[in-house]
């Protein structure tokens, strides 16, 4: 393969002008999109009905199209085919990412769930506040076209639930794992950087948190702050303004402090190796300053393996959260989230005709954590194709 | 009466001539081990040390591997913190300053004296940053310029003098061939105008046609802005076309130094005697005696007592080879020995 293919001035005009369409060609339907969608929305306004099945499938439709064209776009935007191989780190990455369908829908399944998690209380067609309410006739009804996933237990709409239940999750997935993976960015810097008894005392800190088990960790700390009144309600008012509900809050926070171990770990060890650079000895002679040297040249060069990990351990973070509910040790009985609705519904996973109230609940976990894996596995190899593994 | 008379008038010159003296510089790495770090072993890579670098001039470093020629270069630059000794730079506003014992500020002035080119080019790139970026890097960390545009021309400045195409800013590290890359190491070297370059096997990671090319662009250089280098090198051919002075180095000692051409045609230590003649000759028909040495360099860790070459050396031994450690001795007028033998 050449290193690069230069285009020619006609070709490259040629290009241009095609590029030129194509982004008027996506205008166009976005535009087009939009008008349907509103003009739908005012003929059934007028016509008194509000809550329209019509107007949520054109509603997908529209994101669904519309995705497709941003995606596609914004592949254009960022490669340029003139200097495919030359080109900027960025470009390169998302010439290789786009390359990789799995993780490009994997990206797509993780925004579509972030936009649907953060816009919830829009999109989801009946309220929640009160879906533990005692027996109604729609208790346990199997998906209809008014509900599509069918209803729970105590008859509130299963989609709504789904959708309010991906907040708590991505907030406890992405949260845990941000503030892991800075602790960890920091603490791994520091110790591949210094190295000596700097170094000797983090690896024996990371030996100890990685030697408890979390689980009874988060259980005897949970009995103990509970057991305490004043503490409880502390601990339920920091977790309500983080919008970390409850017992939940107190995982979050253990699991925030003894989840810096796998981005402290790949850090620290990749910094080992890019010390030994010769540009690091390049920038001392510079006389560069030890903040200089790790941030513009150490870091930059070991942060890779760290951003596939963090995307990865959002689905796993996303899961414990998910167990931790089932197992009764998470969120509040009062915020709906895919835990506990599992929960719910497993008495009833023997029984066919009440298969909705496990498998949508367990079809969104999956997914989500599906799509941060894949995400991760693409962001791999798009970033640092020597990591790429040898199966591919 | 006259000799001393005329001897100090020209170390008075020499004196004034001077770029940077090195004096009885040493590097010493602890190497811990056993419980707590119990056990310290010492690596003496660079013991005692003395030479000094002159206006316009190149002192070329040779030995093998391991014999401390970068672990010189780099205690030189300060990347590594020297154990004991003196480095005296004189900058160009005539100051000196002792780059053992600079505080921050001094160490500022330090850098824009005295530049360092590293030995791979593929590695002493950041791959990550553009060449605008790492060619530019210099002055944002010694606050040489006031603007982006000002950096931007000094940048392009930097890039011509070394060959590169003003295109070449935004392009990145690993769309460059390894003569290039060095180049780019050069420019970075040059961006700060330093007086001193310290280049630490600037050719041995390129292939010979490249090398040549990179020779004579360091030749240019020196000659058009007055340069003095300090070339480390293994190899003797390159060492004696680039420098005036030669300096040969064995574990961590200097065996030999002095002008290039009396050390080349006559060389007087057993170490530099057998490792010029392991030159090839051009010439098939000349016979030429090779002189090869026996076993390996011994570990630094524990040199021999005595001369430090008296395990491999070539000529019958007498009692002072095993015990006392040889000084430099002049031998003739500007080449120094360390060799007892010699006088």
């Amino acid at each position: 393969m050449p290193k690069y293919e230069r285009l020619s001035p006609e070709e490259l005009e040629v290009y241009e002008e095609f590029k030129r369409k194509e982004n008027q060609k996506i205008g166009a339907v976005f535009l087009v999109v939009v008008f349907v969608f509103i003009l739908t929305k005012w003929f059934l306004l007028t016509r008194g009905n509000i809550d329209s099945i019509l107007l949520r499938y054109i509603g997908v439709g529209a994101y669904l199209l519309f995705f497709y064209f941003f995606l596609k776009n914004i592949y254009r935007w960022y490669s340029d085919v003139n200097y495919r191989y030359r080109a900027n780190p960025i470009k390169r990455f998302f010439n290789r990412f786009y390359k990789n369908k799995l993780a490009v829908f994997g990206l797509f399944v993780a925004i579509t769930i972030i936009i649907l998690a953060v816009f919830a209380p829009m999109l989801a067609p009946y309220n929640v506040d009160n879906y533990q309410s005692s027996w109604t006739k729609f208790s346990m009804i199997p998906p209809t076209k008014r509900h599509v996933f069918g209803a729970t237990n105590a008859g509130a709409d299963l989609f709504s639930l789904c959708l309010y239940g991906a907040r708590i999750a991505l907030t406890f997935g992405i949260g845990v794992t941000a503030i892991g993976v800075s602790i960890g960015i920091v603490l791994g810097l520091i110790a591949g950087y210094y190295g000596g008894w700097i170094d000797r005392f983090l690896q024996y800190l990371n030996d100890v948190v990685m030697a408890f088990p979390f689980l009874v960790l988060v259980i005897t700390v949970m009995g103990a702050l509970l057991a305490n009144p004043a503490l409880r309600e502390s601990v339920t008012q920091i977790g309500n303004f983080l919008n970390v509900p409850g017992k939940l809050f107190i995982a979050f926070v253990a699991l925030s402090l003894f989840g810096w171990t796998g981005a402290y770990r790949l850090i620290r060890g990749k910094v080992f190796s890019v010390r030994e650079e010769e540009y690091i000895d390049a920038a001392k002679s510079l006389g560069a300053s030890n903040r200089v040297i790790m941030t513009k040249h150490i870091l930059r060069n070991s942060l890779t393996p760290v951003i596939v990990q963090a995307s990865i351990s959002v689905g796993g973070y996303i899961i414990t959260a998910a167990s931790l509910t089932f197992l009764g040790l998470g969120a509040n009985p009062s915020i709906p989230s895919w835990g506990r609705l599992l929960s719910q519904g497993n008495a009833y996973v023997t029984q066919l005709r009440y298969f909705h109230l496990t498998l949508f609940p367990g079809l969104f976990l999956t997914m989500t954590v599906l799509a941060f894996t894949t995400l991760g596995d693409g962001l791999r190899d798009a970033l640092d194709p020597t990591m790429r593994r040898n199966d591919q | 009466m006259s000799k001393t008379l005329s001897n100090h008038m020209k170390m008075k010159k020499d004196q004034e001539n001077i770029r940077l003296s090195v004096k009885n510089l040493k590097k010493y790495f602890k190497e811990t081990s056993g419980f707590m770090g119990r056990n310290v072993e010492l690596v003496k890579a660079v013991d005692d040390v003395s030479f000094s670098l002159g206006k316009n001039e190149t002192i070329g470093v040779v030995g093998e591997s391991g014999c401390g020629k970068t672990t010189l270069g780099k205690t030189v630059m300060r990347i590594l913190e020297p154990t004991s000794g003196k480095i005296l730079l004189n900058t160009r506003e005539n100051e000196t300053i002792d780059i053992v014992e600079a505080e921050k500020e001094q160490m500022k002035k330090v850098r824009k004296e005295m530049q360092m080119v590293f030995q791979d080019p593929k590695s002493s790139l950041n791959p990550r940053m553009s060449i605008k970026d790492i060619v530019g890097e210099p002055f944002d960390i010694l606050n040489l310029v006031e603007s982006k545009k000002e950096k931007e021309g000094k940048v392009l400045d930097a890039l011509e003098r070394v060959g590169l195409k003003p295109e070449h800013m935004e392009r990145y590290p690993h769309e460059f061939s390894g003569g290039q890359k060095q180049r780019i190491g050069i420019a970075r070297a040059l961006a700060v105008n330093p007086s001193i370059l310290l280049l630490d096997e600037p050719t041995s990671a390129l292939d010979v046609s490249v090398q040549a090319k990179i020779l004579n662009l360091l030749n240019k250089i020196k000659r058009d802005l007055k340069l003095s280098f300090i070339f480390i090198s293994h190899d003797l051919g390159v060492v004696y076309h680039m420098s005036e002075k030669i300096m040969v180095m064995y574990l961590g000692k200097v065996v030999e130094f002095g002008d290039s051409e009396k050390i080349y045609h006559n060389p007087q230590h057993p170490y530099t005697k057998s490792l010029f003649s392991s030159l090839p000759v051009p010439d098939p028909r000349e016979k030429r005696k090779r002189i090869e040495i026996d076993g390996d360099l011994p570990s630094p860790k524990n040199p021999p007592e005595g001369c430090r070459f008296n395990t491999r050396c070539f000529e019958e031994l007498n009692e002072e080879c095993k015990k006392r450690i040889p000084p430099l001795r002049e031998i003739q007028d500007g080449h120094w020995v360390a060799c007892p033998q010699k006088r």
